[in-house]
């Protein structure tokens, strides 16, 4: 391209959104994935599938490649899944130990057993895990020379790639520690992730997540969702901490507030996802089954309210769900605001298939239309 | 054979279309496609052929249904586009490459092992419609359909207000309107056996959605 067609393409091409921080991912022998394919990722990505296509394990791999900087990978995930059990020795009794075997494609641990998975985007993202024999030369404990451990490559300076060895028990449980280390991980990392699942946040959760942004524009923005699901909501307060902590919400018209628990579950559902929106800021939110608790009446909303949230808080989103009313919800926002709908994808994964199939909103709408089903 | 509509779809422009394929269909092969709700049908007052390109179009992206298929009116007279170029550059963007709709009807295999199927009325070669497609099935035997033919052309000098591009359908359905009981929808002027439901390009009709929907 010579140089003053390039400025000319600066000239009369409007501003260029940059590149998202993921815009493909590759998938190799993770869960119930031997190989998946996933390309054209948006802002906002909705994954749907059938039960057992893996849709939450494809959250987890985002999850775990997007955490490339993280030493707990997958961890939250494996003890989410009850694929740990508490240590039953030693003295802490919270510790945790992960049967790493699911991790990895048949459920098998056996030498040169591997997962990988690759992202593309603004920067190469890529995570490995690996079964190997401990050399015989390895310092015991806690290796045992002829065990297994679980290497992971780590890309170092000037390509040269640093491995690590974690070594695994007798039995290919790998010590974790207690879950308090590790499930709050990724708020922690830069950038930060978040990961949702269907379980309610504990409140004590959520006022430590309201702390972040209490006082700031983005406490305004967290009210204005939860009004999508009730209008009524004037203000939230949020006071204590651990056991103590409570949330109490402020009704138009009302002389004192009411706990949050007894406004029904859309309203907690907002009021988490919103937190962590706002809390994910510059990062990464993933939420398993969005449209857990929420009417389908509030779709439409819901929806124009987290692309809008992922714009403002620059999050990349990548949510799961079986639900219809999602599907329609976006057919409805690109009628009414294609501007936004530019900004969601949805990926459909099939048991088997190793490519996703990728549709943006314009086709969604054009499905819902003639009664297509797309999920 | 029971088809399923969230697998076997065939998309068409108007409800007289759909109706004329569903009783086609029910007469010829046995198969109740009104009821599963095979045929999904858009709306000719408000852009039917495009209408049927999106659904297609959409087949084509979400890769759900693996029976799928339209038919609609080639036109290509006065001064009506020729709606099978339009189709085409839809099916080569998808990597179905078709040069010309074979009479016999277009079926295709889709990269993911979809079959996907094109019936550009009347007979996939020449210009024309729904209509075209339906003069075959007058009986041949059935003397005004010549009257019918010059009634319209002297209502037109006396300032009936149908276009010139409608005139067959406006034979048509003069035509039908002199049956009895009169003023049949088409669908229904099939089913009442006014209108036979075997002509030959019928049948190669019939014999395209055999192959589309049914055959292994």
């Amino acid at each position: 391209m010579n140089s003053g067609f390039a400025r000319r393409l600066r000239t009369t091409i409007p501003r260029m959104p940059r590149s998202l921080p993921i815009s493909g991912l590759e998938i190799r022998n993770f869960r119930c994935f031997e190989r998946l394919r996933v390309d054209g990722l948006t802002r906002v990505n909705l994954i749907v599938g059938t039960n057992n296509s893996g849709k939450t394990a494809l959250l987890e791999a985002i999850e775990a490649v997007v955490s490339d900087m993280s030493p707990f990978i997958l961890y939250r995930a494996s003890v989410e899944r009850g694929e740990s059990h508490v240590r039953s020795w030693g003295s802490a009794g919270e510790d945790h130990e992960i049967n790493v075997r699911h991790w990895f494609h048949g459920h098998t641990l056996a030498e040169g057993t591997s997962f990988s998975v690759r992202a593309t985007g603004e920067r190469e993202r890529f995570v490995s895990r690996t079964i190997e024999r401990v050399p015989s030369d390895a310092p015991a404990p806690p290796f045992v020379p002829g065990g297994f451990q679980i290497t992971l490559e780590r890309p170092g300076m000037r390509k040269n790639t640093v491995t690590a060895g974690l070594p695994l028990l007798p039995d290919g449980s790998l010590g974790a520690g207690p879950p308090s280390t590790f499930t709050g991980f990724g708020a922690l990392l830069h950038p930060p992730v978040g990961f949702m699942t269907t379980q309610r946040l504990p409140v004590a959760e959520l006022t430590r997540l309201w702390a972040g942004i209490v006082l700031t524009p983005r406490e305004d923005s967290t009210i204005a969702a939860l009004r999508l699901v009730e209008p009524t909501i004037e203000r939230v307060a949020m006071s204590g901490s651990g056991d103590a902590a409570s949330v109490q919400v402020l009704l138009r018209g009302a002389s004192s507030p009411v706990p949050l628990g007894t406004l029904g579950e859309g309203v907690s559902r907002i009021l988490a996802i919103a937190l962590q929106l706002a809390s994910s800021q510059g990062g990464f939110l993933l939420i398993d089954e969005i449209e857990s608790g929420l009417h389908w009446s509030v779709m439409p909303k819901f929806w124009r309210f987290l692309v809008q949230a992922a714009r403002e808080f620059d999050v990349q989103l990548f949510a799961t769900t079986h639900s219809k009313d999602c599907i329609e919800a976006i057919a409805r926002l690109h009628r009414e605001d294609p501007g936004l709908t530019a900004d969601i994808t949805v990926h459909r994964i099939e048991a088997g298939k190793t490519d996703s199939v990728r549709i943006d909103a314009r086709v969604i709408e054009l499905a819902i239309d003639g009664e297509q089903e797309v999920r | 054979m029971i088809l399923d509509k969230n697998y076997h779809r065939l998309f068409v422009e108007g409800q007289s279309d759909a109706a004329v394929v569903n009783k086609l269909v029910l007469r010829r092969l046995g198969l109740d496609l009104a009821q599963n709700r095979i045929v999904s049908t858009g709306d000719r007052d408000e852009g039917g052929f495009e209408w049927v390109r999106g659904q297609l179009e959409a087949a084509l992206v979400t890769k759900k249904l693996v029976r799928f298929g339209a038919v609609v009116d080639r036109d290509a007279v006065s001064g009506k586009p020729d709606r099978w170029l339009s189709m085409r550059s839809l099916l080569s963007s998808h990597d179905v490459d078709i040069d010309a709709p074979p009479a016999a009807g277009m079926l295709a295999t889709t990269a993911w092992g979809a079959r996907i199927g094109l019936w550009v009325m009347p007979d996939n070669v020449s210009a024309g419609d729904l209509e075209t497609f339906l003069e075959s099935l007058v009986p041949t035997e059935s003397r005004d359909w010549a009257w019918a033919g010059e009634a319209t052309t002297r209502a037109k000098t006396e300032g009936a207000e149908f276009r010139d591009v409608h005139a067959r359908k406006a034979r048509l359905n003069t035509w039908l309107a002199w049956r009895d009981p009169p003023g049949n929808p088409y669908g229904t002027a099939i089913e009442a056996t006014q209108l036979r439901d075997s002509s030959p390009v019928v049948d190669t009709f019939v014999d395209w959605f055999k192959r589309l929907f049914i055959d292994p």
